[in-house]
């Protein structure tokens, strides 16, 4: 931070040029209220954080204030990424640093209140981070460190999640006053080639996982004829474990809409969707508001900022198909039509919603897009690898010690992914086996790609796919057969029906996979289980199906030992598949008690006085039972 | 409208190493199709977009990328090159069919697609012998709750191209997916049973043996059909499909693809009801009178009687014969009923189920535009900007235009303007929409014509071109438009706003129902809509037009054969001398020199013994009208009445003798539809007992006259008659394809004072505005699953809907607390009737509506007729009359009623 330069409160460090086309994240404060003597209380209230018991917290502040006889400002804020540490409470008093403290609970909740609105310190132990605002005059704690040095946020480059978890997310003035609708303000200045121009030279790509240019679709859509147009957000967010989205849906709500009215802009739309699956009320409640709050400000409906544009948008809410979120099938959903994907061409950009060109975008792209008409596509292509510019936010999940929310400069390596943010594995002596990008449609990679840099291309390369950017870490623990088994199931749980590769292929590959899962595998399912896969991979009518046989082809690619072995030892390594686990009698710890013989079900475990026990394995069901009841924990 | 045509681009492809040039835009498929290469498709329907969902038509592209691509929805790019027998390509088939016959029951034993099944047959073609998957198959009950389309999931591979067809082709949507992934099943919504219009497309379109017909169910098997093209007869429009029959019994009928008016498309009738020529209630041997009683004879005695008693009528002098036609005999038929009432009887008195109503379509447009039936086609109605529907019910009176029209309008991209008297099915599409007061058509077309006129909506071509002719109709609509607010209900804005729409489109085509052509001043009304075409440009822009629809089969075959006293064979006017000129040349024979009567007129002649003797075939009247016409007391009073048929109808009830007709199933000839093409029909079953074809009767009776006229076939018959009627020359010709509009014509009518008494065709009949003591409009009509009587004879279409029953307005049913099944009594000034009631939210306050072919209702004899001037065609108006309703109460009243 050599250089800081003073722009509202976002504080930039330096110009991207200065810093040898290396550009510098924005860096959001909320300024002190004015004339507000009050403390500021910021709870984590997004979804994860309620979920970790927010709400109870809330109560409980209020009842601490309540009985201290004091006034706090309480604001609930969407989620800054620290899975890790929920439920998050960020306390602030005048002239002082926000104070950011982790794991809060009733135990400790009254000490940090106390500490920090009382004695006028803050609480060392629970605190992992002060935010300091360099615009407002703050007195630091110390022995607290800098938010942004923590080692969870060292390493990200936060630019969709700027705002997230820092903002309040009922406040339309908190977003104004962090730089909000800036970029809007400069896009109706520009002209709508001038727009994409500068998304073009952001080599912004499609965060919706098939990253395909931005610039170019909108490019399309503007260009195609029609008296009416659509832009469409797409926040059918269904990929299991994937809570990106989610987060600026919640957390910072206007940046979705004012990328959505500057790409409406843009294109020339009228209309808007955004299509939010109904599994987030949390997000919608919260994006109707923002609706509101940016019609009343005038950044959205007749006559925008006075331009004399136009452009509104209505929530669709989904009806819980994961397959809606392709984009011909949600287009279908939003017309009350059953939600099938359709033939391509036509594409949306020519004949989407109501028959009238469409641009359907994901969230993370259009919350990217303010910033990149504020700042200019070159400071946004400062990062990133060569194919693939920017930021990219993850959903790091799985056998690592920090999951959350993170944002990565694209390019970053898996390694650091998984081990500088994500903290290494959880469990030391378990190593790491793989990391499963992309969910259902994505697959495994193994340790050899630890030092790939994430992106588009070599995802691709690898057999796996960003997908909306679900990564989940797995140790030796897993097994990559269930695992591949597990997606599958999700495929073909939520496979339309439509084509009969998808809807055929998907469940015999299911399955094989529960058959070899279960010690029943044969050699030449591996075989079937390629031919399949291939066949649906190229002969598929929607993306779902194409790229379902991804985990089973990464599994087979990088994991066939262990495939071969499930189907000809009958064993699974990592200990999962129930079927294939033997239970054994260890002669050296057994006490010949007999204990575990009643409880067996099927007669299997074989007991006479004084004699060690026996398990006859045709006849054991592995159901533990003998197991449970070994005092001596004899049986493994 | 531009006429200035658009240059195709061509673009060079190559499949499997053979090169051809294709019009940009063509898809694989169709390129293949054109080399006379197979691609596979289960799902692909030619006239539907491409739904690509069974994948099977997957093909090896390698240029200018490599990549599998599905044949029917890929657009070919120039120089594209496509291999549809690489490795690739058999080695993914191969997949897709072993993927489907994982799940797919092997029960083609007992499988009525069997031996047609197009999964069995890619199965032998390209499927592996040894299905290396074996997976658990479904295991779904077989739906059988509807009446006429049984739901086998387990056999189903889920192509989707039922839901397409009812949602593209009939768009009524009745079925759809449900559930997902796997256990994806179709049917109709929220799991209920099926019940809809039971066209049946989706049973056409399955590839498998998923959707089966009830009626038609274990009773065949492909391969010992025998398959003859021929052409339906319930209605106007004239489909063409294969009848199939086993051993001559009719097992089903099958549509053709893109063959004649309907295209591939069948309705319920057409599909299912193809019972009735083996229904028991046929007669079988002719019958003669003896005492009250009808008996059994020989052919030749019958044909005797016949021949004595007409003759005895022909002997008492001239004009004592009368000759009643109807729409079930073929064109060869009816041309020799004309000439046997016309040369052998030599009376005028000929007169045919076009009185009805038709008459009045076929000579106004005749007159005014030289045409005799439809002046577009059903193709020119698919391409229309606009339709305009009058008094007709199209979906339901003929189902095949009104797919035509549905097509047009797809889903409301075009606009349908709709006046009817109740909500029609086609009404709920419409752009514009008047519902007006029933049997009021005639002011609601004079406020169309006035609002063009006030509102200078006029096309301005035509105002340059005929000023006189504009400023005639203009001096004549100078009147308030409260002369037609006050019968009609309308509102004067939404007559213009609806005259504005129609107007603003330049293709557009008009349509008009029995309801126009039948009604009150039915042939004024006519001639209004001719005018209001006039006005927009319709009879000058190609495409564009005014029609009437008929609503029997071969009615226009009567208008071509001058089967009434106002018309000559050939469809000219008694009145010119030289048409009737060269009718007797032809025949060799000098025609009775005055214009013969109409039947009402008939009816009274014979009434008062001035008409002895009559010849009715093919028609009902006494079934038809209703008893107000006084049918039944004119026919009883002859001293002979021969009638054909295919039932004892009550017609032949009377008769004193009845010859036993044949069905279209099992004769020869052709048959003339709505829009002017005349289509083949091929005898494929055995008539039953002594029935003969209605040509062999005239023949016979003919021939015991004295008077033969013989032939040994149909054909020779068409032959003769296509001296007179040129259009027999050809088959399969529509009107517009003939050349339309003739311009001599349109120009003669207009010099001619614009067809007859401007001043009275557009004067509002008072009739109009009359009050009446009873509070009720009731009126008469078809339904969708029945035609006439015939189609009551079809066990199948009356399990599908045997109900005869009064719709009512279901808000106005709550009020007066009527249930559907409840009996509500009918009282009319010609007497009362009990009936059953059905509440009916498209059916408008104030009106009633029973279908008409529940011949044997008393409702029918409800209607007082009113019958129709000379100028006005002399159409009785026999739909519509004033009732009051009231609820039968108590069970004992209700049966002591019924």
């Amino acid at each position: 931070m050599a250089e800081e330069k003073k722009g509202g409160t976002a504080v930039m460090d330096a110009p991207a040029a200065k810093s040898g086309g290396l550009s510098v994240m924005p860096k959001r404060y909320v300024p002190w209220p004015e004339g507000n003597e009050k403390p500021q209380i910021w709870i984590g209230m997004g979804t994860c954080g309620t979920a970790a018991g927010a709400s109870a917290l809330e109560e409980e502040i209020q009842a601490w204030l309540k009985e201290h006889g004091m006034e706090a400002d309480i604001h609930p804020v969407g989620c800054v990424g620290m899975c890790h540490n929920e439920p998050l409470v960020d306390v602030q008093v005048k002239g002082r640093p926000r104070v950011s403290y982790k794991k809060v609970s009733s135990k400790n909740l009254a000490q940090i209140l106390k500490e920090h609105l009382q004695d006028g310190s803050a609480s060392k132990r629970a605190a992992f981070g002060q935010l300091i605002n360099p615009d407002e005059k703050q007195e630091p704690y110390d022995g607290i460190p800098n938010f942004h040095e923590e080692p969870f946020f060292k390493n990200q480059v936060k630019i969709v999640m700027q705002r997230c978890g820092v903002i309040d997310y009922h406040s339309i003035d908190d977003y104004l006053a962090t730089g909000g609708y800036d970029g809007l303000k400069k896009a109706v200045t520009m002209s709508s080639d001038e727009i994409i121009e500068e998304i073009k030279k952001s080599g912004l790509r499609g965060r919706g996982g098939a990253g395909f240019p931005t610039w170019m679709k909108w490019k399309f859509a503007r260009d195609a004829e029609g008296d009416a147009k659509y832009m469409v957000c797409n926040a059918d967010e269904g990929d299991p474990g994937a809570f990106m989205d989610r987060a600026v849906l919640e957390g910072d709500p206007h940046s979705l809409l004012e990328g959505m009215i500057i790409g409406a802009f843009a294109v020339g739309a009228q209309y808007g969707y955004i299509y939010c699956r109904a599994e987030y009320p949390l997000a919608i409640r919260i994006l109707n508001q923002a609706l509101d709050q940016a019609r009343e400000k005038g950044f959205l409906g007749e006559n925008i900022l006075g331009t004399g544009f136009s452009y509104d948008i209505i929530i669709k809410e989904g009806a819980g198909a994961y397959v809606c979120g392709e984009e011909m099938a949600l287009l279908n959903s939003i017309m009350g039509e059953r939600g099938m994907p359709m033939i391509k061409p036509p594409f949306p950009a020519t004949r989407g919603v109501w028959g009238k060109p469409t641009n359907i975008n994901n969230v993370e792209t259009f919350a990217n897009i303010a910033e990149i008409v504020v700042n200019g596509g070159d400071w946004y292509a400062g990062w990133g690898s060569e194919t693939t510019k920017g930021t990219k936010t993850f959903a790091l999940t799985g056998k690592v010690k920090r999951p959350g929310l993170v944002e990565v400069p694209t390019g970053t390596t898996i390694r650091e992914l998984v081990e500088d943010i994500g903290g290494g594995m959880t469990l030391k002596k378990v190593g790491f086996k793989a990391a499963q990008f992309g969910g259902p449609s994505g697959g495994c990679l193994p340790g050899e790609f630890m030092e790939t840099g994430i992106d588009y291309e070599s995802l691709n390369s690898g057999g796996a796919i960003m997908g909306s950017g679900g990564v989940v870490v797995l140790d030796e623990y897993n097994c990559m057969v269930d695992t591949a088994r597990f997606f599958m199931e999700f495929t073909v749980d939520e496979s339309c029906g439509k084509c009969t590769p998808c809807r055929d292929g998907t469940a015999l590959m299911l399955q094989i996979l529960e058959r070899i899962t279960h010690g029943e595998g044969r050699l030449e399912d591996i075989e079937k289980l390629e031919q399949i896969s291939g066949f649906t991979k190229a002969n598929s009518l929607c993306g779902l199906g194409q790229v379902a046989p991804n985990p089973v082809l990464t599994t087979l690619r990088y994991f066939r030992d262990e495939v071969v072995e499930h189907i000809v030892d009958k064993k699974c390594r990592a200990h999962s598949c129930d079927e294939l686990i033997e239970y054994v009698v260890l002669e050296d710890k057994c006490t010949t008690c007999g204990l575990c013989k009643p409880p067996c079900p099927t007669d299997a475990l074989e007991w006479e006085k004084k004699q060690t026990a026996f398990i006859n394995h045709e006849t054991c069901i592995r159901c533990k039972a003998c197991v449970m009841a070994c005092p001596f924990m004899a049986i493994k | 409208m531009s006429t200035a045509t658009t240059k195709v681009d061509t673009i060079t492809v190559t499949i499997n190493g053979q090169t051809i040039q294709v019009p940009k835009g063509t898809r694989i498929i169709q390129a293949a199709e054109m080399l006379g290469i197979e691609i596979p498709t289960f799902c692909y329907q030619p006239r539907m977009r491409p739904n690509a969902a069974c994948r099977i038509c997957t093909v090896e592209v390698t240029k200018p990328m490599n990549k599998m691509f599905m044949a029917c929805a890929t657009e070919m790019m120039d120089g594209m090159e496509v291999l549809t027998d690489s490795e690739r390509t058999l080695k993914d088939r191969q997949t897709n069919l072993d993927l489907l016959l994982t799940q797919h029951p092997l029960d083609c034993p007992v499988c009525d697609k069997g031996g047609e099944c197009k999964l069995q047959d890619y199965s032998v073609k390209y499927g592996s012998f040894e299905n290396p998957f074996e997976t658990k198959r479904k295991d779904f009950p077989e739906d059988i709750r509807s009446v006429a389309l049984d739901f086998n999931s387990n056999r189903c591979i889920l192509c989707g191209g039922c839901i397409q067809v009812c949602g593209d082709i009939q768009q009524v949507d009745a079925i759809g997916f449900s559930k997902r992934g796997f256990i994806t099943v179709v049917g109709a919504p929220m799991g209920e049973a099926l019940d809809c219009e039971f066209c049946g497309q989706c049973m056409d379109v399955c590839p498998v043996g998923a959707i089966t017909s009830r009626f038609a169910k274990y009773k065949f098997r492909p391969w010992q059909e025998e398959k003859t093209q021929t052409t339906c007869t319930y209605c106007g429009c004239g489909c063409q499909y294969d009848l199939r029959t086993v051993d001559g019994e009719a097992s089903r009928v099958t549509p053709i693809e893109g063959v004649g008016p309907g295209q591939g498309s069948l309705c319920v009738r057409g599909h299912f009801g193809y019972h009735f020529m083996e229904d028991d209630r046929r007669i079988t041997r002719p019958l003669v009178r003896r005492g009250d009683k009808l008996v059994e004879t020989t052919w030749e005695e019958a044909v005797s009687e016949a021949a004595r008693g007409l003759a005895g009528a022909k002997a008492a002098g001239a004009g004592r014969v009368a000759g009643i036609a109807g729409g079930r005999l073929t064109n060869e038929e009816q041309y020799l009923f004309g000439r046997l009432v016309r040369d052998v009887l030599g009376s005028s008195n000929l007169d045919s189920s076009l009185r009805y109503g038709a008459i009045n379509g076929v000579t106004v447009t005749r007159e005014a535009l030289g045409v005799t039936g439809m002046m577009n086609s059903f193709d020119e109605v698919r391409a229309a900007d606009a339709v305009l529907l009058i008094g007709c019910d199209i979906t339901q009176e003929a189902p095949i235009l009104g797919l035509a029209v549905k097509e047009a309008i797809h889903k409301g991209e075009k606009p349908v303007l709709v006046a009817d008297s109740m909500k029609t099915e086609i009404m709920k599409r419409g752009a514009g929409r008047l519902v007006y007061t029933p049997g009021t058509e005639i002011a609601v077309i004079k406020g169309l014509v006035k609002a063009v006129v006030d509102e200078g909506l006029i096309d301005e071509q035509v105002a340059k071109k005929y000023p006189k002719a504009v400023q005639a109709l203009r001096s004549e609509l100078s009147g308030t438009y409260k002369e037609i607010e006050t019968p009609t209900g309308l509102k004067k804005d939404d007559i213009v706003a609806l005259a504005k729409r129609f107007a603003a489109a330049s293709k557009g085509i008009i349509l008009a129902g029995p309801r126009v052509t039948g009604g009150l001043k039915g042939k004024s009304a006519m001639t209004m809509l001719v005018d209001l075409a006039f006005l927009t440009g319709g009879l000058t822009t190609p495409g564009a037009g005014v029609n009437a629809i008929t609503m029997e089969n071969n009615e226009l075959g009567l208008a071509l054969n001058g089967m009434a006293p106002e018309l000559v064979p050939g469809g000219g006017s008694w009145d010119d001398a030289e048409a009737r000129g060269k009718v007797a040349t032809a025949w060799n024979c000098s025609l009775p020199n005055h214009q013969g009567d109409t039947m009402m007129e008939m009816f009274d002649a014979m009434r008062e013994g001035r008409i002895s003797a009559a010849i009715v075939a093919g028609t009902d009247p006494v079934g038809r009208l209703p008893q107000d016409a006084g049918a039944a007391e004119a026919l009883g009073a002859l001293d002979c009445l021969v009638v054909s048929d295919l039932f004892l109808s009550e017609t032949a009830k009377r008769a004193h003798v009845v010859f036993p007709a044949r069905s279209y199933a099992e004769k020869d000839g052709t048959v003339t539809n709505m829009e002017g093409r005349v289509q083949t029909i091929t005898s494929c079953m055995k008539a039953p007992g002594k029935a003969a074809s209605d040509w062999k009767i005239v023949s016979d009776i003919a021939r015991e006259m004295g008077h033969p006229l013989e032939y040994a076939n149909p054909g020779e018959i068409r032959a003769e008659a296509a001296a007179l009627v040129p259009q027999f020359a050809d088959t399969d010709v529509t009107n517009a394809a003939r050349g339309g509009v003739s311009t001599e014509a349109l120009e003669a009518w207009l010099a001619g004072g614009f067809g007859t008494g401007m001043g009275e065709r557009y004067d509002l009949p008072a009739k109009l505005n009359e009050a009446s003591g009873h509070e009720m409009r009731l009126y008469v009509g078809e339904l969708l699953f029945h035609s006439g009587s015939m189609s009551t004879y079809n066990w199948g279409l009356m399990k599908i809907n045997d109900a005869a029953s009064l719709q009512l307005n279901s808000r106005e049913a709550r009020k007066l607390k009527i249930k559907e099944g409840d009996r509500v009594r009918l009282t009319g000034d010609r007497g009362s009737c009990v009936v059953t009631a059905k509440p009916d939210p498209n059916i408008m306050p104030g009106t009633l509506f029973f279908p008409r072919h529940s011949v044997l209702d008393d409702v029918r004899n409800l209607v007082q007729v009113v019958e129709g001037s000379e100028e006005e065609g002399s159409v009785p108006q026999f739909r519509f009359t004033r009732v009051t309703m009231e609820k039968v109460s108590g069970v004992a009243e209700a049966e002591a009623s019924a």
